[in-house]
């Protein structure tokens, strides 16, 4: 058995004001200072803190605190009911559909503490929503049993290769190995780390992420000339781009272009241990040409969507999660599925996503936003506007930031412990195309609900 | 008054200790709290009020209070105030007012109270059912939630015109072994029983108070995982003892004790995962209730380790009527893609209850993960499980209890219809009991309600009196709820309802 | 990173999203923009404390006159403007620099017509920290 894969996470505090959910609002002048004051009961002592800060915060300005966690106590409890709760309207305003409050709080959440975020009373969600949480996964009990992973009780690996696999191996008569073993990259954890969508970050940012990548064993995918040095990296060469960032790297990542295969056989033969990518857009329209290119010798593809998982695809918009699905297909259906490797990306925000996407069929997947989000990144996206960051982004702290990121790997780490534990898988390589373990809604509704209710209502576009 | 409760106290009936004995009787059971949350925020402009009481002779609600006496207005009653309803009816006290003097608005904490799941409306109008023990009125909205699927989306076809049958004369009851195997035929009269919620989890108050209820209403309690404590065993004939695998508390004693015994192969919350309970909820009491060192935090392996087929189900039920031959054996099961082979193989170890659990449901902490993507939801499990056991030709001799989600008495009828025989509740209890669902279960001292909480000092907010009256009002609005749509449908008898998915339509399916 | 200028907010008086007219003020080199959810939420300490961190202006923008959504939110807002400048102008700083900005009725004119006085009060402002040459 290989040695159990260790992350070492650390809490690290935020640099900048958390913004929270709630806000407690007060009509002080009206207070009879009575002696029982609620303000003096909040279990999180959410009052004393904030009098603190203003009587301690010299220099600087206080924002106002949201710390509250709602529950109402004080606002129940007040003698002349003073109190009142609202939601904080800069939660509230904090990212999109897609990158909601609610996961960059969470984010926040694993960044600091790297452990798994925990709540009570249910879910509180949607019964279903788009994309990735069109899907649930399977559990296993009685029959089925799952892995207790999570606690250490039972080694679960996540381990994946990276690179071409050979289908047979071939024996010479004397009996050592006569197939020429193909160049393979086994990383411990099924998550590259990838170039931002939107903004190329600083050198900076740039380097804390390849240093973390260093910390856990990864990889980063970056197009910085002076970060090409480290082992860690992944060269990214763009069409015009000269080659020679790959000839001494581990592995190296191309865009697509026509000659892009002679291109990496010139390299290969200078660095025979390369695992060459190719970068293609998920959708319909690549699948041939990546068939293509693995029949033409291509290690891996990187197939991406855009930084919200979805996939343009000629007009007709499709999640990440189905445009996987469709490549995965036409590579199994090519007969030829095992041999290559699929790294995906675009639109995965949390760690459900990771196991998700690799179900739907993807060897590994590809991390962006949420590294930034580790970093307290709001997705306010004022970069991409040419204004100031509210966070000053690209000046951050080099070990608070690997530590962040680190802290927030390790807790996607446990989490996806926690998902294939329950599933009865041990291997993250298994979990690849592993459908029977995931539960789609629409097929849910058809098969439990088809009987009972009849023919579902065309959703409407 | 509150009574500190301490587990290890001689076992005495309750009532000695200045307890009143549980009745199946409504009493009003006001929030605990000086302030009662309600949807609207009423003002009154004092300097335009002339004090001319207008607005007190028209409100329906109560809403404007002059004491005897006292020539002004206390501080309005806001919680009761309904102004959609008022302004239709013209007893809306803003229009009528001739100073003008009155506002009403949405109050914003009503806006960012709730969630997808348990709205603002549902929550209010379940403390509105424990508070009266009556069904909630006005324009809460207490049928459906807000989360755009499931239970949320199917309704009733109720007749038009059809005849109704006598309230007084419907059944509720259900039994709850259904085979002839020589145990005792066991009837609740509520198709409804309260979830496990160990020692530890929550207060001793809240598990006092669930299986007082329990008792005035002829229905069960379940012990959770975290042992039996002895002040519960005056209520033992409404107590399950449910078998973990953590095995916490387990002794032979408290399984000889119990009418059914549960074993919790998976729970909802966490599908897949076993119970945690952390280090700071874990006090002395707790500790030696679970026959482990205080503080640290306590992890449920998952699964039971002795289980990985069928035949080792059979195994823990034959162990457990050896020890027990009375008592009917519950497998609590979580919902998997086969959850249909797992309900029948529990069913042919010889289990009497088959118990469901669907992912979104739960309690108590549990990773957000977990509770978001594993296993499928209850809605879906219930039609495929009970197909199935009526293809295999044992529906009847099996009685399928489902949980996992069920929020309101239409969600239990809409799970029986769907083909349950009953169902288990958890979060409408704890909301009853004053829970805002706020999820913070886990951290620091636990609770800040005094619900789940073992904090000597928090447990103090809840009086166990109080809570079992507002968990007996609720069981009482919730019959009243049933007993209206099965009379509605013209039946007599809640076990006519089972299986009726032709009376059930889903609001995104096409009409047949 | 100390602003001279900073604008609180009501998020109640702008219902969907804030307008481009108030973002662009808050977009500026030398103005912090914070959305408080009432008007009830603006407190004299930190009115106070925003001064002590450096600030030379605040200004407090919030629902019209019995348009408060908690309905006296606007109300207690300006009591405690006007107990702040009290206090500052025992201080001796000027009170005009504290300033509470209220639409003189509901609707989208009213609320331009208040964005503009911002805009007029924060151009006096930063013109009269900088000079000329700050622009």
């Amino acid at each position: 058995m290989p040695a159990k894969y260790h992350i070492h996470p650390k809490p690290t505090p935020p640099k900048h004001k958390r913004i929270g959910k709630y806000a407690i609002i007060d009509w002080r002048e009206d207070c009879s200072a009575c002696h029982n004051c609620v303000k003096r009961e909040c279990i999180y002592s959410v009052y004393n803190d904030e009098r603190d800060r203003l009587q301690k915060t010299v220099q600087d300005y206080v924002d106002y605190l949201y710390e509250c966690k709602g529950c109402l106590c004080c606002v129940q409890s007040c003698t002349k009911g003073l109190l009142t709760q609202q939601v904080n309207p800069e939660y509230l305003e904090m990212g999109d559909d897609v990158w909601t409050a609610d996961i960059i709080s969470s984010t926040w959440y694993q960044a600091e503490t790297a452990k798994v975020p925990v709540s009570g009373a249910g879910y509180p969600g949607p019964f279903r929503g788009p994309g990735f949480d069109s899907i649930l996964t399977d559990m296993s009990e009685i029959v089925r049993p799952t892995r207790d992973g999570i606690h250490g009780r039972e080694y679960i690996s996540t381990q994946v290769d990276i690179g071409r696999k050979p289908m047979k191996l071939e024996f010479n008569p004397d009996g050592s190995l006569k197939t020429d073993f193909p160049a393979q990259v086994e990383i411990p954890l099924p998550v590259l780390f990838n170039m931002m969508p939107w903004h190329a970050p600083s050198v900076n940012v740039s380097k804390a992420i390849v240093d973390t990548a260093k910390a856990l064993g990864t990889l980063a995918i970056t197009n910085e000339p002076k970060l090409m040095s480290s082992e860690s990296v992944i060269p990214h060469i763009p069409e015009q781009a000269k080659d020679d960032p790959a000839i001494t790297a581990r592995m190296a990542q191309w865009s697509d272009c026509k000659d892009v295969v002679a291109r990496i056989k010139a390299v290969k033969e200078k660095n025979p241990d390369l695992v060459a990518i190719v970068r293609l857009p998920l959708g319909s329209a690549s699948i041939p040409r990546a068939l293509e290119l693995a029949k033409q010798g291509i290690d891996a593809f990187h197939v991406y969507a855009d930084w919200q998982g979805v996939v343009g695809n000629n007009g007709k918009p499709q999640h990440i999660s189905i445009a996987v699905r469709e490549i995965h297909q036409a590579f199994v259906a090519a007969g030829c599925r095992d041999e290559i490797t699929l790294i995906a990306s675009g639109g995965i925000s949390l760690a459900e996503h990771v196991i998700k996407t690799l179900l739907c069929g993807a060897d590994l997947i590809c991390a962006d936003v949420p590294l930034m989000v580790a970093l307290e990144c709001r997705i306010c996206k004022n970069c991409t506007k040419g204004i100031l960051c509210p966070i000053g982004l690209a000046d951050v702290d080099h070990d608070y930031a690997v530590q962040r990121m680190v802290n927030l790997m390790s807790a996607w780490h446990s989490q996806m412990l926690e998902m294939m534990g329950a599933m009865g898988i041990r291997e993250a390589r298994r979990l690849r195309g592993e459908v029977g373990r995931a539960m789609f809604f629409d097929d849910l509704e058809r098969e439990c609900f088809g009987p009972v209710f009849g023919q579902r209502k065309a959703v409407e576009a | 008054m509150a009574i500190t409760v301490d587990p290890h106290r001689p076992i005495r009936p309750d009532h000695d200790l200045g307890l009143s004995v549980p009745k199946r009787e409504v009493k009003p059971a006001p929030d605990r709290w000086r302030n009662q949350l309600g949807k609207y925020r009423v003002w009154r402009y004092e300097e335009l009020c002339k004090k001319c009481g207008k607005c007190a002779e028209i409100c329906p609600n109560g809403v404007h209070v002059r004491p005897e006496g006292y020539a002004g207005f206390v501080r309005p009653l806001e919680s009761k105030c309904t102004a959609e309803t008022c302004k239709k009816n013209g007893t809306y006290c803003v229009d009528n007012c001739p100073q003008k003097a009155l506002r009403t608005e949405v109050l914003p904490l009503y806006k960012s109270l709730g969630d997808f799941r348990w709205t603002a409306d549902l929550i209010l109008s379940t403390w509105h059912m424990a508070e009266t023990g009556e069904l909630p009125e006005g324009e809460l909205e207490s049928e459906v939630g807000n989360s755009g699927g499931g239970f949320d989306k199917i309704r009733f076809k109720f007749p038009e015109n059809g005849q109704r049958t006598n309230p007084d004369e419907i059944s509720t009851a259900i039994p709850l072994n259904r085979r002839e195997d020589g145990r005792p035929k066991i009837t609740i009269d509520l198709p409804v029983y309260g979830g496990g919620m160990s020692f530890g989890s929550v207060s001793p108050v809240t598990i006092l108070s669930k299986a007082r209820a329990a008792t005035a209403w002829n229905i069960f309690s379940c012990t959770g995982e975290g042992g039996y404590i002895d002040r519960l065993i005056p209520y033992k004939d409404h107590m399950i003892t449910q078998v973990a695998t953590g095995l916490f508390g387990v002794r032979e004693e408290t399984i000889r004790r119990a009418r059914i015994v549960e074993f919790k192969y998976a729970q909802g919350a966490k599908p897949g995962l076993g119970g945690h309970l952390l280090g700071d909820k874990n006090t002395p009491a707790v500790a030696a209730m679970r026959g482990a060192v205080p503080g640290t935090s306590l992890f449920s392996p998952f699964p039971f380790h002795s289980v990985y087929s069928i035949e080792d189900h059979k195994k823990h039920v034959d162990w457990i009527r050896h020890v027990n031959p009375r008592a009917l054996v519950s497998a609590k099961v979580s919902t998997p893609i086969d959850v249909d082979m797992v309900a029948v193989g529990s069913y042919f170890a010889g289990a009497n209850i088959v118990h469901l659990d669907g992912s979104y449901g739960g309690t108590g902490a549990a990773p957000d993960i977990a509770k978001k993507n594993i296993a499928m939801p209850i809605e879906y499990a219930i039609p495929k499980v009970a197909r199935f056991l009526v293809e295999e030709g044992i529906r009847d001799e099996v009685t399928l209890i489902v949980s996992g989600g069920i929020r309101t008495p239409w969600d239990m009828a809409k799970a029986i219809a769907l083909g349950a025989d009953g169902v288990v509740i958890g979060t409408p209890e704890m909301v009853a009991l004053g829970c805002i669902r706020c999820g913070k279960c886990e951290s620091g001292k636990g609770c800040a309600r005094g619900i789940a909480t073992t904090d000597a000092e928090m447990v103090k907010k809840m009086d166990i009196e109080w809570g079992t009256q507002r968990l007996i009002n609720m069981l009482h609005a919730w019959r009243l709820q049933l007993v209206d749509i099965l009379s509605r449908f013209g039946m007599s008898d809640v076990k006519e309802l089972r299986g009726r998915t032709d009376l059930l339509r889903h609001l995104d399916y096409e009409e047949a | 990173m100390n602003k001279g200028i900073r604008i609180y907010f009501c998020r109640n008086v702008v219902e969907d999203g804030v307008p481009d007219e108030l973002q662009r003020l808050g977009l500026m080199d030398d103005v912090a923009l914070e959305a408080v959810p009432c008007g009830g939420r603006i407190d004299p300490r930190y009115l106070l404390k925003a001064f002590e961190g450096g600030a030379h202006a605040v200004c407090v923008l919030t629902c019209p006159i019995a348009h408060c959504r908690l309905m006296e939110g606007n109300l207690r807002a300006t009591r405690r403007v006007k107990l702040a400048k009290e206090m500052l102008a025992e201080a001796g700083v000027g009170s005009d620099s504290l300033q509470i900005i209220m639409p003189s009725e509901p609707g989208e004119d009213a609320l331009m017509a208040a964005i503009d006085k911002i805009a007029r009060f924060v151009e006096e402002n930063s013109r009269a920290a900088y000079g000329v040459m700050a622009r």
